[in-house]
């Protein structure tokens, strides 16, 4: 008996890796969509994109920022694909930049995808300023003058000042919100720079990493952030109200048909950010069990070397 | 800008005064390295701190200098409303703009055009009343970069006299005479990048050539580097716009990044859950009091964050006065209340930290690297 105790509490880890193999297989395979709990945050955020003025006859634009590497298209990747697809649906334009190199391409990837569904043009109803260098000099000189400062698009590589979307687009104040979608520390470098010295305070939404939800707290209390979807989650919540918009949209007639994610070609991105919860949820539940199994033997193991001794004195 | 700034940091169009100017720089940069290898270790080190220096010095001061207001090249028309009770005369100085003035009357407002505005500074000069007389007020007109085509319409600047003085309005106050150098500094900053990549390659070409040549233990990664980097960079080079077989080579390119390297840092990533599922089996033991409060608070936000542990306390109503045991309700709690106070004193006192460390690497009183091998 005392071995099957030792044997929970020291399972080998190539059996943990094969129920977890099989589980998220088995999940992908069946895809099931889940209907989440939307928190409150990525409420702020999406009602922050609303909000924001950035229709064709507000001369201004929203800035996304998709500061990943392929290594978070599952969370920064959805995230970007949720919050796109709700500026397309409101009409609002946009301009796309990163300050990472594989960012610089996935980012208008993703919107290139998902443009022909929505009818987007590029150069008219959005714009990408590529990448960037992400250095102090940068966030120093880019909100005083954007045109001088990106001087050229990354897909045509014109100069900016050729493009319709950029007509009296000059500095931070034709830029009502910033997106930042990041697996990195650069949303911070925003907060710390540039949002000090705008006026009205430039709003900041964030889209984070799972783990990296927890640092971005005080700035959603002090109101630094307007909102946030973290990880996986963030972009499933999200996802689920830009799905009842895209319905309305289709109801009347505004576009065809809803977008289908198994068109992407990005990996990692086949499937919904609802559907893919479906996997990260019985994934948490594989570890959950393994944790309290882990636990359950420990406890028993214990309970059963305090009993021996006293076993022992009583003969 | 002026003719230094002009000549320094704006793009050249032609091409030949761009290959000069190309070799020149080349030249200068050689003979400037060669000087710098040369000097004793003292020298270097005082020529770094003087770098180090200057460099701080620089963002220190665009930052805490006064700044005053601009706006874009091309026409500028600058309204000007007159509140005093006598008729102000309007003087625009500058590049270009002989005399451009007008007269306010008392109570009016009046308009002054500046045509073909250019990058600089220029000088307004209001009269009236002696006690302003002869005051000036500097309006500087900026465009970064040298090929934007001039603004077609009017860009306004107010000017408001009051029997205080003049106040120019509508405008944000942005910038001091150092501003203009953040964006030659951003450049600046690029090409130190790109010679580091250049570096950084020089640097792994020797290490794995090295092992390749010897046949040393793990020569064939060494191997999958040089086919690795030589594959993007030639396909990168030749998917450039205006080579021969662009479209082809495009494609190729977008097969290696899209099809190879995304997915392969893809699924190098994925292993982590793996991973974090056996750490975490391993970890999370209740072995103490403190371990377990741990282990609560981990179990309380990873449910939260998942719909079947939302699911696991649905039945209890939202309006319940039961309502704050909702898993998602106790995950918000640990997050804004338990965890954002704990972080924010690690950020405060992170950001004081990072200010005395910021202040000992500028007057280089931090030894760094190459100080701690010279001594």
């Amino acid at each position: 008996m005392s071995s099957f105790f030792e044997h929970l509490q020291h399972i080998d880890r190539r059996w943990i890796y094969l129920v977890l193999a099989a589980v998220l297989i088995v999940s992908l395979i069946i895809g099931k969509p889940e209907t989440p709990i939307v928190l409150d945050t990525v409420q702020h955020l999406y009602d922050a994109v609303d909000a924001a003025p950035a229709g064709p006859g507000d001369g201004k634009l929203i800035l996304l920022e998709t500061t990943f590497a392929a290594n978070t298209l599952g969370e920064s990747g959805l995230q970007t694909r949720a919050i796109v697809r709700h500026m397309m649906l409101s009409h609002k334009r946009f301009a796309v930049m990163a300050v990472d190199q594989q960012g610089a391409k996935l980012g208008p990837a993703i919107v290139n995808e998902l443009a022909p569904y929505y009818g987007y043009e590029y150069g008219k109803d959005w714009i990408s300023f590529g990448l960037q260098l992400g250095v102090t000099p940068f966030y120093k000189s880019f909100p005083k003058d954007i045109v001088g400062t990106v001087k050229t698009d990354s897909i045509n590589h014109k100069p900016l000042g050729e493009y319709p979307i950029m007509r009296g687009i000059n500095t931070i104040k034709e830029i009502p919100l910033l997106l930042e979608i990041t697996a990195s520390a650069s949303v911070f470098l925003w907060l710390q720079l540039v949002q000090p010295a705008t006026t009205p305070r430039l709003q900041i939404g964030y889209g984070c990493t799972g783990v990296m939800a927890a640092e971005a707290y005080p700035y959603l209390d002090s109101g630094q952030m307007v909102g946030m979807a973290p990880g996986l989650k963030g972009a499933a919540d999200y996802e689920k109200m830009v799905d009842a918009l895209e319905a309305k949209a289709v109801a009347s007639k505004e576009i065809e048909k809803p977008y289908d994610p198994k068109t992407s070609s990005l990996s990692g991105m086949g499937q919904s950010a609802r559907q893919l919860m479906f996997t990260q949820n019985n994934a948490h539940l594989v570890v959950i069990v393994f944790i309290i199994l882990g636990n359950i033997g420990m406890l028993l193991a214990r309970r059963r070397t305090r009993r021996a001794p006293k076993e022992d004195a009583n003969g | 800008m002026n003719f230094w700034q002009q000549l320094h940091f704006n793009p050249i169009q032609n091409p030949v005064r761009f290959a000069i100017d190309l070799a020149i720089g080349t030249a200068l940069f050689v003979g400037l390295m060669i000087l710098f290898h040369r000097l004793t270790p003292r020298g270097k080190k005082y020529l770094i701190i003087a770098c180090t220096f200057i460099a701080g010095l620089f963002t220190v001061a665009e930052f805490l200098l006064p700044t005053y207001q601009s706006v874009p090249a091309g026409v500028v028309a600058i309204s000007v409303s007159n509140q005093t009770k006598s008729p102000q005369v309007l003087v625009v100085k500058g590049p270009g703009v002989q005399q451009n003035s007008g007269i306010i009357q008392p109570k009016k407002s009046g308009t002054v055009m500046l045509q073909n505005a250019v990058p600089a500074s220029y000088t307004l000069y209001v009269q009236g009343k002696e006690t302003q007389s002869g005051m000036k007020y500097t309006l500087i007109v900026t465009r970064s970069s040298g090929n934007e085509p001039a603004a077609e319409q009017p860009t306004p600047v107010t000017v408001t006299i009051t029997a205080q003085g003049v106040r120019l309005s509508s405008l944000p106050k942005i910038q001091n005479f150092l501003t203009p150098f953040t964006q030659p500094v951003n450049d600046f900053l690029l090409y130190i990048l790109v010679w580091t990549i250049g570096l950084g390659l020089i640097s792994l070409t020797i290490v794995h050539g090295r092992r390749l040549l010897r046949r040393a233990s793990g020569w064939h990664n060494s191997l999958a580097f040089f086919l690795a980097m030589l594959a993007m960079l030639v396909v990168g080079f030749a998917s450039l716009e205006g080579q021969t077989g662009m479209a082809a080579m495009k494609n190729t390119y977008d097969a290696l990044f899209y099809g190879l390297l995304v997915n392969l840092d893809a699924a190098v990533f994925a292993l982590l859950a793996f991973y974090i599922a056996s750490a975490a089996y391993r970890a999370f033991r209740v072995r103490t009091i403190e371990a377990a409060l741990l282990m609560l608070a981990a179990l309380i936000v990873m449910l939260g964050f998942v719909s079947f542990g939302v699911k696991l306390t649905n039945w209890i109503a939202p309006e319940s006065p039961l309502a704050f045991f909702r898993i998602e309700r106790l995950s918000s709690f640990v997050m804004n209340w338990l965890n954002m106070p704990g972080y924010r004193a690690v950020v405060i006192g992170v950001s004081v930290g990072a200010l005395a460390m910021a202040m000992r690497i500028w007057l280089s009183l931090e030894r760094g690297a190459f100080f701690s091998q010279e001594s």
